[in-house]
């Protein structure tokens, strides 16, 4: 019957070259969709980690979910020293983070962000915004009171290089406070999100204007690539000990679940769509071998009549779909293996086509050359499923020949 | 394995034994009846022909006792087994295990070789593979063909297509060979060699032939001719 099979597939060379073409080049798209999108989930969860301030996150008790300036770390560096000594840690750098009005001295007008204090250098290794500088110096210079501004916030506020700002907020002993600081560069993201919202002093001075006293309200920590958070998390807790009393050390994934979420979903999509190519492909298959059996109808009943059963009739088309669908997706798995090859070295520039950067629900993709990645086990799992989505397919035609009389069948040739 | 040993005649000596088969076909809303309570027995060595014009219903019996289509009423046996209510799958067994079948025309399967088209029902009844070469090839050889065992049939004539059919049909050596005008296509020295093969068969061997024909040579040469008309039989004369 395998024999008998493997021929009827040669017999009809064009329609069996066209649906294989089909399915190993459905298979190819598949894979390769996986393939990228793997690449980009990577990218877009190293891009978000770093967005998000660290692999790992150290704040005041209850800061991250009530943002409340009273709430800081007030002795934060045998915590940071602690930190820094946990193994697998990377980097480590100290944050005052504020919630202010942002007022220009000369203008009308005011914009709601988030005051950063920040140290540059200790940044570098995070989400470093003095590479989107587009005018002035990035926290440099002597002027203490140095402020760097998204591009959207110094149009929101008219305010160009040079111009003071005033900062309003509430400071760390819970006081309605302000400080002024004059406008020393621009970053313009790319990302409306942090372009409208981003405000950066350096670390000692936001100290200062903040009254913390010497706190910190976070401390962002990056991992060894490669190294899991959640062993971060607990390599820092056990560096940490007793002072982990009073602290929350959250990843960055449990403090912005709805980035994984909207990250999870976008690699989902892929798939869906991916999927919903393999279901139109499914029908075309159905179909050409729903052809295949009306078209042999005396064929086929000749089978029964010398005494094929029913159901080796059936398995006769299941085996025709079966060795199609076997050398069909062995290309299309060759064909995945080889665009990897050139891929996962020579990367795919997105920026082609969506240009030199975006953001995704406020993580900055400046990076857009995607290597495409192979996960083993969906690889072959898709395999699996694939072929047998399309033995299913091909389950109504087999069904249809099992249901051939073979009389009428034979009555054909009259 | 399934059996393929030939069958034999029930215990009063009938190989085929047709009672009161009636077969309506439905066309729409239309009956059309094709058999009219037929009554036939054929004894095992026979070499008989079913005659009549087209529509006479003797393809349509021949299918029946083949256990290709049910009758819509009656019964018949062969050898003794009711094969009326067989399932399709049952019928096919039955078909592969007791019968061998010719049929008019598109009697081998297009993508198979002579010799893989002659052993095919071996095959399927799970013969080995040398055995089969050893009951197929000097058959083949008898009918002429065995300088052409790995052609396709879309390479050999009409005679030569319908003498492997016959091969297939008798390699398994069945006690009983229904053949469905075997020789319509056929010019009248093919067909004359092909009767003379079957012929021999049949006296050798003692295979059963029972053939629908309206060949009038065929008819000459049979030993019984059952002539039906409208349907039923007309006719029954042994010579």
């Amino acid at each position: 019957m395998w024999k008998l099979a493997w021929r009827q597939l040669l017999r009809n060379r064009a329609r069996s070259i066209i649906t294989g073409t089909a399915i190993a080049l459905a298979v190819l798209l598949f894979l390769m969709s996986l393939a990228l999108g793997d690449g980009m989930y990577g990218k877009m969860m190293d891009a978000a980690e770093r967005s998000a301030g660290g692999g790992v996150l150290i704040h005041a008790e209850g800061w991250w979910k009530t943002r409340e300036s009273t709430r800081v770390l007030l002795d934060p560096a045998p915590v940071a020293a602690a930190a820094k000594g946990a193994p697998g840690v990377r980097a480590l750098s100290e944050r005052v983070v504020f919630e202010a009005v942002l007022t220009s001295a000369a203008n009308e007008g005011f914009a709601a962000a988030t005051l950063k204090g920040v140290d540059p250098e200790a940044e570098k290794p995070f989400n470093d915004l003095s590479r989107f500088l587009v005018k002035g110096t990035y926290l440099a210079g002597d002027d203490a009171r140095t402020i760097v501004l998204g591009k959207k916030l110094t149009e929101d506020l008219s305010v160009d290089l040079g111009d003071r700002i005033v900062v309003r907020f509430t400071d760390a002993k819970g006081e309605e406070s302000q400080a002024l600081f004059r406008l020393g560069g621009v970053v313009a993201t790319g990302s409306a999100d942090i372009d409208r919202t981003v405000a950066l002093v350096r670390l000692k001075t936001a100290m200062d204007v903040t009254h913390t006293d010497g706190g910190v309200t976070q401390i962002g920590v990056l991992g060894a690539k490669g190294l899991a958070l959640d062993q971060l998390k607990g390599s820092l807790q056990r560096a940490l000990g007793d002072r982990t009393q009073g602290l929350e050390l959250l990843t960055w994934r449990e403090a912005m679940p709805e980035l994984v979420g909207f990250i999870e979903m976008d690699g989902n999509m892929n798939i869906l769509f991916a999927l919903i190519i393999f279901v139109v492909v499914a029908f075309g298959i159905a179909n050409t071998f729903l052809m295949s059996v009306m078209e042999r109808v005396r064929e086929l009943g000749l089978l029964s009549a010398l005494g094929v059963t029913p159901r080796r009739v059936g398995g006769l088309v299941l085996r025709e779909t079966m060795l199609l669908a076997l050398f069909a997706m062995g290309l299309g798995y060759a064909l995945a293996l080889a665009a990897h090859g050139y891929l996962s070295t020579h990367g795919l520039d997105y920026a082609q086509f969506i240009g030199n950067d975006f953001d995704v629900s406020g993580v900055i993709m400046d990076d857009l050359v995607i290597y495409t990645q192979i996960n083993a086990p969906r690889w072959i799992f898709t395999g699996i499923a694939v072929f047998a989505m399309i033995v299913l397919s091909a389950l109504y035609p087999a069904w249809r020949a099992t249901r051939l009389d073979p009389s009428q069948a034979m009555r054909t040739y009259e | 394995m399934t059996a393929v040993a030939p069958i034999s005649a029930g215990s009063n000596g009938e190989l085929i034994a047709a009672r009161g088969v009636t077969k309506i076909y439905t066309q729409g809303k239309v009956e059309v009846p094709a058999l009219r309570g037929v009554d036939l027995t054929v004894t095992s060595g026979e070499f008989v022909v079913l005659a009549g014009a087209s529509g006479s219903g003797k393809s349509t019996l021949l299918n029946l006792v083949g256990a290709l289509d049910h009758p819509t009423e009656g019964e018949i046996f062969v050898a003794g087994r009711d094969v009326t209510h067989l399932s399709r799958s049952q019928a096919a067994k039955f078909r592969l295990a007791e019968l061998g079948f010719v049929f008019q025309a598109y009697n081998l399967v297009p993508v198979l070789t002579c010799y893989e088209n002659a052993e095919y029902t071996l095959a399927l009844a799970g013969l080995p593979r040398a055995r089969r070469r050893a009951l197929v090839v000097p058959l083949l050889e008898r009918v002429g063909l065995g300088d052409l065992l790995d052609r396709k049939p879309h390479e050999l004539s009409g005679g030569q297509q319908q003498r492997i059919a016959v091969v297939r049909a008798i390699a398994s050596r069945p006690a009983l060979v229904l053949a469905d005008e075997p020789t319509a296509n056929l010019d009248s020295e093919t067909s004359g060699n092909l009767l003379d093969l079957m012929l021999e068969l049949n006296e050798e061997k003692g295979t059963t032939f029972v053939f629908a024909s309206h060949d009038p040579d065929l008819i000459a040469r049979a030993r019984r001719v059952v002539r039906l008309k409208d349907g039923r039989i007309d006719a029954d004369e042994t010579r």
